[in-house]
């Protein structure tokens, strides 16, 4: 029996990489047996029970009826009604650091943590690439992004599984996008969560070909937006800044919070850049290109390259913050320090992060 | 992308640098950058009728100045390419910071200083760009280009051409000049008493 090929990702068991045939609707592994089933045109790997998202699931249940009666765009326009969420699950700007990728045309990608599609139908739509395979655990919003994939006509293979196991082969992708994904790695894992988040990144690396890139997205620990209150992947504020263990000492005893129910301590760990580097270095990647993503990584169109200072310099000359008066010279001044000292990257909010895999 | 760029700024004989990615009124526009904080070259993706439409009219424009440019103090054209329904284009950078676009009343220094930036600029601009014909000879053409446009012009601009023709004697003694088209604060830059002037789309 020939493997199964989802179109542009080879399937392959997430225990022993064996290759994943197709018999009717079920995905099977010749040494493990069944491993998954295939439900409406999605492989699916991943248990039901499980939801997490940004829209309550049985709002989501109702969102995919409607998008699939009307279209997907109509279905958000007329059962959402926050415009941040909207243009977060529609902006075509979501996928722009694809701009910064050196590679060839005709690449495959693979965006991991999908969401509601919003990366992998930018990506797809951008015509530079000739599959996209959207990874996404929570079956409604796997069902989501297939509805757009068809309504547009977009190269995307949507396969419903867990990222901490992805049921593909190995050395199949020219690019894999991280984008707010290696934080949540840990969340519902048992041990150490920089070993867990270590461990994916190490899985991610097998997955690229020799050369291939990953884009990370992903907050600063230390990013000026901390220190300011901004609320950690917790649902609490200062939580990245603390030391680790009072920070989960600290989740612990304020479980009844926004978003912290499931903090089982603190678990949702980010770092600051020089920490990223280091994950990086000792997952096996090379060549890390580290950018801030001034509008935060979920808006990747404005990207300053943290490694050249002429470049930051030159970005502060732009904006010409001078015009604004005392308060934008005030900024000038402190931006134009920032380079000088390096404490630009070290307090940077956000980051979008690309790093290669060794060619041999 | 990246690949695509870097090959043709080598061809164009320099070096990719770093790039600065931001979002633009046009698109999105790559700042290559070397060591200093001057870019090297500016490049950018247009993708609708409107901006590409722009972008190729200031390439035709920079490369009529190019023979200029280091006088002007104008950008030179690197190169262009379309890149599936979008426009690559690229002009060299220029270093500097624009002149401020408001100035308090009790500025009336730097108000003088500015004008006198701009002035010695348009001087220098005006004569190193010599049009041939004179002001009678310009609005003639401007005239049969309207007559024959469509839409057709409507009552006010009829308004202003007969009005204009009636001046056309007195203008037949005034040379024609060129016109940057969009010169404001914003466009024009300095740098150690060197004054530069960016977007040359609507020069004419």
């Amino acid at each position: 029996m020939k493997h199964y090929c989802n179109n542009a990702a080879i399937l392959a068991c997430a225990n022993c990489q064996g290759l994943i045939t197709r018999s009717a609707d079920a995905l099977s592994c010749p040494r493990c047996g069944r491993v998954g089933e295939y439900h409406a045109d999605i492989p699916r790997f991943s248990s039901q029970e499980f939801y997490w998202g940004e829209i309550p699931r049985q709002q989501m249940q109702e969102l995919n009826e409607q998008a699939r009666r009307v279209g997907w765009r109509r279905a958000i326009s007329d059962g959402l009604s926050d415009d941040n969420l909207r243009s977060y699950i529609s902006s075509p700007h979501r996928a722009d650091f694809h701009y910064l990728w050196q590679m060839p045309d005709g690449a495959t990608v693979l965006d991991v943590g999908a969401g509601l599609g919003g990366i992998s139908a930018a990506l797809a739509g951008s015509g530079r690439f000739a599959r996209v395979v959207a990874l996404e655990a929570i079956w409604e919003r796997a069902d989501f992004i297939q509805s757009r994939a068809t309504e547009d006509d977009l190269a995307i293979d949507v396969i419903c599984a867990d990222f901490l196991n992805p049921p593909l082969a190995l050395e199949q992708f020219d690019a894999i996008v991280l984008n707010g994904v290696l934080e949540w790695a840990a969340l519902n894992t048992d041990g150490d969560p920089r070993d867990t988040q270590l461990a994916f990144l190490k899985r991610i690396l097998g997955l690229l070909k020799p050369g291939g890139l990953v884009c990370l997205g992903i907050e600063n620990r230390v990013g000026a937006e901390s220190f300011r209150g901004a609320l950690d992947h917790s649902g609490l504020p200062y939580t990245s800044l603390m030391p680790r263990r009072l920070a989960s000492y600290w989740c612990s005893r304020t479980f009844n919070q926004y978003r912290s129910k499931a903090n089982r301590g603190y678990r949702t760990y980010t770092y600051s850049l020089a920490g990223y580097q280091k994950l990086l270095r000792e997952a096996g990647f090379i060549d890390t290109q580290p950018y801030h993503a001034w509008d935060g990584y979920n808006s990747p169109t404005n990207l300053l390259p943290l490694n050249s200072r002429g470049a930051l310099s030159g970005f502060i000359d732009l904006m010409d913050y001078r015009q604004n008066g005392r308060r934008g010279m005030l900024k000038h001044l402190m931006l134009k320090a920032g380079v000088a000292t390096g404490l630009w990257s070290v307090f940077a909010s956000e980051f979008t992060i690309l790093s290669r895999k060794d060619l041999c | 992308m990246l690949d695509v760029l870097s090959d043709h700024l080598k061809v164009a004989g320099l070096a990719a640098g770093t790039l600065l990615q931001l979002e633009a009124r046009t698109g999105i526009r790559w700042f290559a950058f070397g060591e200093s904080s001057s870019p090297i070259a500016v490049i950018s993706l247009c993708r609708t009728a409107e901006h590409i439409a722009e972008a190729r009219e200031e390439f035709a424009a920079l490369t009529v100045l190019e023979p200029h440019a280091a006088v002007l103090g104008a950008p030179r054209p690197l190169f262009q390419f379309y890149r599936g329904d979008a426009l690559v284009s690229a002009r060299t950078g220029i270093p500097g910071l624009p002149l401020r676009g408001e100035l308090k009343s009790k500025s009336a220094d730097a108000f003088e200083k500015q004008l006198r930036i701009v002035g010695n600029w348009l001087t220098v601009f005006q004569t190193t760009v010599v049009k041939s014909g004179t002001v009678r000879d310009r609005v003639n053409e401007l005239s049969e280009a309207l007559r024959g446009r469509d839409p057709l012009p409507n009552a006010a601009e009829i308004a202003i051409l007969e009005r204009s023709h009636e001046f056309l004697d007195r203008m037949s003694s005034i040379p024609a000049t060129a016109v940057h088209g969009d010169l404001w604060p914003g466009n024009v830059l300095t740098d150690r008493h060197e004054t530069f002037v960016l977007d040359w789309n609507t020069f004419h």
